[in-house]
């Protein structure tokens, strides 16, 4: 088939993927700060975010607060802090929602195939093609909801791309000897598909949980940014981001502030997936 | 924000309330923001150009009846369709449509229109386009209505001649017309019941300009061939409509507008540091203020109203919310000027405000007023505040913050301006309120505080009420004698203060910004010139 | 014959699409808080005669199944109704008609930008994979996808158009060259975006094709790189790429949306948001059924181009 040299130089750029890349090394390193950030921000915030001193109201960076204060003299050092677990946590939820409820229907539809299939598919194609940011923004603006709303729809549209990933990937795997032989042993769909389906796609299922973190984490925030899905005075990047964008000549480090974590913790995570997607592609490849 | 792009849509709504309007004396105070130096090398400066003014908000329609706003249709709809006369800022008639207007007694105007006009489609004004326009003016579906007089009747009892019945004496009536009817064709205007207003119709007027183009982003006016009176410098204007403070200034910056209204005061600074930019800080009695609905609890209760009275820390809020550039209001509901013509001078009115608690802020009274409440430890309430108005937004969280001590829990709720100016006009309001720009611009108590209280009232979204007060309210819009008119204010002023239906926080000037032009009073310009024409012709070029 | 079915099935997929969404999209009148005639109103005073019009209008009085086989019979005509607040009284199809045309253009530059520079970054990234020319365009498209849309054109705004003066900071200009100059700035931000996706879809079609055995018998017979590139690459590699179009329609709707806030571009996006915060509904019932049109056309032109760039498809049409 392919020449040798060809075949040994592809090899050894596999091997060498098998060590996380520095790029991937500093990423980790980025994600376990926001870890930190998201659980315990009180060990960094240097003030209570909430707490407000009007005297103090749109001041500039100082030795006292760093990044300045906001409109109503919170520390925004401590706001963008503050603000980690909002931009986090909906967006985990929408990734791990997302990769549960699309895997399991799915692996189910590519196992299964049939009319559920059917069913399922063409579900999936019908929502799969829509701008979901812009939903949200049509749902969550009309309606009047909150964050939870717009993680809700949020997760609900990006179900469809899982679908249509697991269920060709299972469809693959579907047709391989080990579920024939599992199916001949009278083994039930259920039971295929977590026990012996499930762990065979599952690096693809991780890499694809990291990507949709990312796209929530950005949709997210630019919600917040247009003032959507946040709760008034609530700490949140996307909200900061748009009160800083008016005072961005006296005190630019408002909007540099989240800015720099929304794309911090957008970067690593991508390169994490991404990297974690190469090797288990390349693991697939090898089997 | 929902659109919080749209920055402070309420700004732009000054005439939003009420009647008609002017009041302070010498008004504007130039304010030297700016570098002094000013752009003459503007390539539009020179006369016969085009002149370029910002809109903050698209406009829904060039009719001024349906969307009656300064500093919307009334700044754009001034130059084409014109009032009868012009209110100055000193409380002068000028004639513009009707050379004269006279009141042969407390219930009739009769208005004298000039001839040889034509409207920019040739035909002729008529006795009978001025009645249909004022008529117009006060159907009571569109949104003018609530800025018009009671009216009986209007006939043209001449060629030209108008004669306007009132249905009770009204001491701001020739004001109130002279602010909110625009004359208009009444043919055309007829043809196009349906669609005046919009792109399709725009109205025809008498003005120096008509209407070239009218799309959501923006409106565009060319000379009106034949205008019966003196053109102004700009032989074409147009006003682009950028809804956003931060887009309206890189566009003042980067020349692509002239002028415009500044939304959030507390980016006055800003403005100013823009090279070429003279801002204007025009004071206006644009009344901000809080409000509690006193017929249901927990604000029924007047020991509650009056702890939160005492607890909000107003000029800490003015200088988080709005940088300070506000003149605070105490005691009562309206500024001082607003009452001096009844009480017959400014320090009369003053000697009296006075005497009224003003609740400065002082924890330890509120802390004693919730005390002796029904709530001694508090509530939880839902606080709705337009989120397109910076102010209000900081506002209320500072509010928020200011009554936990009191185990007041305020929940904040954005909503919409339209939304909210639904409920407050078709009085949906409930519990606790901040409203924003109340206008009064007349020299008189029946301008805008009879507004706020008694049953008639149409802004009273507090509920407040009570046969004392709604007796007063009586005698200040329709009695002749100024002693009795000042008496009955100071009834309404002292139940206000003492019950608290409203707190008045302060009021806000109006900012204008010019690049490469000047206005050529150096006192700026009013907000009342604004809608009615005169506008343009204060502006020339800073050289 | 295979084909035709193929096509048909993609389009009755797609009608269903819009039949779905015409549904939601009416729902949005009553989704939204108040009752339908308290939302039609907006804040126009209610006076017996307004509810009157907008209740024969809106067939109000009528059960919702046939309030809503109203509303899509004029939908079908691109009937919409009229604005609320936006523009009140102007036909809906109006005011997206107006706001279309600033969107399609910005969406047209950028396009332009991404396959001049997008493409070719990417093919070259995959050809030479693992080299230093790789990893950089890799991390710096991983960076691009990552810098969502409303910091980058603040960004670019403040430091291109602000600080250094190279662009105009407001406006879409007048004339042909006035116009791509204000668009240009707006473009280019909304071309990174779109092109680091461009770039990492090109990569991975390239590095799936170079090992492809008549790739490697290409350069046994000795082609030089840029005709393997061009000749047998390219061709091979549009597949993936063209089938990302709909992503990148999506995204190219969603990012533009900021751009045109951030730049205060009248055009599509800009209309939403004024809708949405003005609930002004049937705006927003006309907007969101023209762009679910949209996804649903080129959604459509991408199998059909699919197709004819790429013949074995056509024969395993069955499959999808």
């Amino acid at each position: 088939m392919a020449s040798v040299a060809v075949e040994t130089g592809h090899a050894s750029a596999l091997r060498a993927r098998r060590r996380p890349p520095l790029s991937v090394l500093l990423s980790l390193i980025v994600v376990a700060g926001i870890l930190v950030l998201t659980i315990v921000p009180g060990v960094v915030e240097p003030y209570n975010p909430l707490a407000q001193n009007l005297l103090l109201s749109s001041g500039g960076p100082s030795g006292l607060h760093w990044l300045g204060t906001d409109a109503n003299g919170r520390d925004v050092l401590s706001l963008v802090v503050a603000g980690t677990r909002a931009a986090v946590v909906g967006p985990a939820v929408i990734a791990v929602g997302t990769v549960v409820l699309g895997a399991t229907l799915g692996i189910a539809a590519g196992l299964k195939g049939g009319i559920f299939d059917a069913v399922v598919n063409r579900l999936a194609d019908l929502l799969y093609a829509l701008p979901g940011l812009l939903v949200v923004i049509v749902v969550v603006g009309i309606v009047g909801g909150g964050y939870w709303l717009a993680v809700g729809v949020l997760l609900v549209l990006s179900i469809p791309g899982e679908i249509r990933l697991c269920r060709a990937a299972s469809a693959v795997q579907a047709r391989l000897a080990y579920v024939e032989a599992a199916r001949t042993l009278g083994l039930g769909t259920w039971r295929i598909m977590w026990r012996y389906l499930a762990p065979n796609i599952l690096p693809t299922i991780i890499a694809t949980l990291l990507l949709d973190f990312v796209g929530a984490l950005l949709g997210l925030a630019g919600l917040a940014y247009l003032g959507f899905g946040t709760l008034p005075g609530a700490p949140s990047w996307g909200q900061l981001l748009f009160g800083g964008e008016s005072l961005l000549q006296e005190n630019p480090w408002m909007s540099v502030g989240p800015s720099i974590l929304i794309i911090l913790t957008a970067t690593s995570v991508t390169l994490i997936g991404d990297w974690l997607y190469d090797r288990s592609v390349g693991t697939m490849g090898a089997r | 924000m929902p659109d919080r792009n749209k920055a402070h849509r309420g700004a732009r709504r000054a005439g939003l309330a009420a009647s008609a309007s002017v009041v302070l004396g010498a008004l504007t105070l130039p304010l030297a923001l700016g570098s002094g130096a000013s752009a003459s090398t503007h390539p539009s400066a020179s006369s016969g150009g085009t002149f370029t003014w910002a809109l903050d908000d698209p406009q829904s329609s060039l009719d001024y009846a349906v969307d009656p706003e300064i500093q919307g249709a009334g700044i754009v709809m001034s130059l084409v369709t014109q009032p009868l006369e012009a209110l100055s800022s000193t409380n002068q008639y000028s004639p513009i449509l009707a050379t004269s207007e006279q009141q042969p007694n407390p219930t009739t105007l009769v208005y004298h229109i000039r001839s040889g006009v034509r409207f920019s489609n040739g035909a002729p004004l008529t006795a009978a386009d001025v009645v249909f326009s004022i008529e117009h003016a006060a159907t009571p579906s569109l949104a003018s209505a609530t800025q018009m007089p009671a009216i009986a009747a209007v006939t043209a009892s001449g060629p030209l001649t108008v004669t306007v019945k009132l249905k009770a004496p009204n001491p701001v009536a020739r004001a109130d017309i002279a602010m909110t009817v625009f004359v208009q064709d009444a043919a055309f205007a007829k043809a196009h019941k349906a669609t005046l207003g919009t792109p399709s119709a725009v109205p025809i007027g008498t003005g120096p300009f008509k209407v070239t183009s009218d799309t959501s982003s923006s409106i565009k006016l060319a000379r009106s061939p034949g205008y019966w009176g003196r053109y102004p410098r700009f032989s074409s204007l147009v006003f682009p409509v950028i809804t956003d403070d931060n887009a309206r200034q890189l566009a003042l910056r980067s020349g692509a507008i002239d002028g415009s209204q500044i939304v959030d005061l507390k980016n006055l600074g800003q403005w100013g540091s823009i090279p070429g930019v003279r801002a204007y800080l025009s004071p206006s009695n644009s009344l901000d203020l809080v409000g509690f609905d006193v017929a249901k609890p927990p604000f029924n209760d007047v020991h509650v109203r009056r702890a939160i009275a005492y607890a909000i820390e107003k000029q800490g809020l003015a200088r988080a919310a709005l940088d300070n550039n506000v003149s605070f209001v105490s005691g009562g509901l309206v500024p001082d000027y607003e009452v001096s013509d009844v009480a017959g001078s400014l320090g009369a009115a003053d000697k009296f405000i006075s005497t009224l608690p003003g609740y400065s802020y002082n924890l330890a009274k509120a802390e004693a007023q919730m005390k002796q409440s029904a709530y001694p430890h508090g509530f939880s309430t839902t606080v709705l505040y337009i989120d397109t108005i910076q102010w209000e937004t900081t506002f209320v969280l500072a509010l928020q913050q200011e009554l936990k001590p009191l185990g007041i829990t305020v929940t904040p709720k954005p909503v919409s301006f339209d939304a909210w100016f639904g409920d407050f006009f078709t009085h949906k309001l409930v519990g606790m309120n901040i409203l924003t720009l109340a206008n009064a611009l007349v020299n008189d108590p029946s301008g805008i505080l009879t507004y706020f209280v008694g049953p008639q009232g149409s802004y009273n979204f507090a509920q407040f009420m009570n046969p004392a007060v709604d007796n007063a309210s009586n005698v200040v819009n329709s009695d002749a004698s100024s002693a009795r008119r000042w008496a009955a204010t100071k009834v309404i002023l002292s139940e206000v203060a003492s019950q608290v239906p409203y707190l008045p926080l302060w009021t806000e000037p109006s900012p204008l910004v010019l690049k490469g032009y000047k206005f050529t009073s150096s006192n700026g310009l009013s907000l009342f010139d604004m809608s009615n024409g005169k506008w343009i012709y204060e502006i020339q070029p800073a050289s | 014959m295979l084909i035709v079915v193929f096509l048909l099935r993609r389009l009755v997929g797609g009608l269903v699409l819009l039949l779905v969404l015409s549904m939601l999209v009416f729902g949005l009148l009553y989704l939204s808080p108040g009752s339908a005639i308290e939302t039609l109103m907006g804040s126009r005073p209610p006076t017996p005669a307004l509810v009157h019009a907008l209740t024969l209008e809106y067939h109000l009085n009528e059960p919702v199944v046939a309030q809503y086989w109203h509303w899509l019979a004029g939908a079908v005509h691109l009937d919409f109704g009229t604005s609320i607040s936006v523009q009140t009284d102007t036909p809906v199809s109006t005011l997206i008609w107006q706001h279309l045309g600033v969107s399609a253009e910005l969406a047209l530059y950028s396009l332009l930008i991404v396959a001049v520079v997008g493409v070719p970054l990417g093919m070259v990234s995959g050809m030479w994979r693992g080299t230093v020319a790789d990893r950089s365009v890799s991390l710096i498209s991983t960076a691009a996808v990552s810098a969502p849309a409303y910091v980058s054109s603040v960004l670019a705004l403040y430091l291109f158009g602000v600080t250094l003066s190279w662009f105009p900071v407001y406006g879409v200009g007048s004339g042909v060259a006035g116009r791509i100059g204000h668009l240009t700035l707006p473009a280019l931000t909304l071309a990174v975006l779109l092109g680091a996706i461009v770039v990492r879809q090109t990569r991975a079609a390239v590095i799936g094709i170079v090992h492809e055995d008549f790739v490697t018998f290409a350069r046994l017979r000795g082609l030089g790189t840029g005709r393997i590139l061009v000749r047998y690459t390219l061709r091979n590699a549009a597949v993936p790429v063209v089938t990302s179009a709909g992503l990148l329609l999506i995204i190219a709707l969603t990012a533009g949306l900021f751009v045109e806030q951030v730049f205060s571009l009248p055009g599509a996006g800009t209309l939403l948001l004024m809708a949405v915060t003005d609930k002004d509904i049937p705006t927003v019932q006309g907007l969101a059924m023209a762009l679910g049109l949209l996804v649903v056309v080129v959604n459509l032109l991408v199998d059909i181009a699919v197709l004819v760039i790429d013949p074995r498809s056509r024969f395993s049409t069955k499959v999808r």
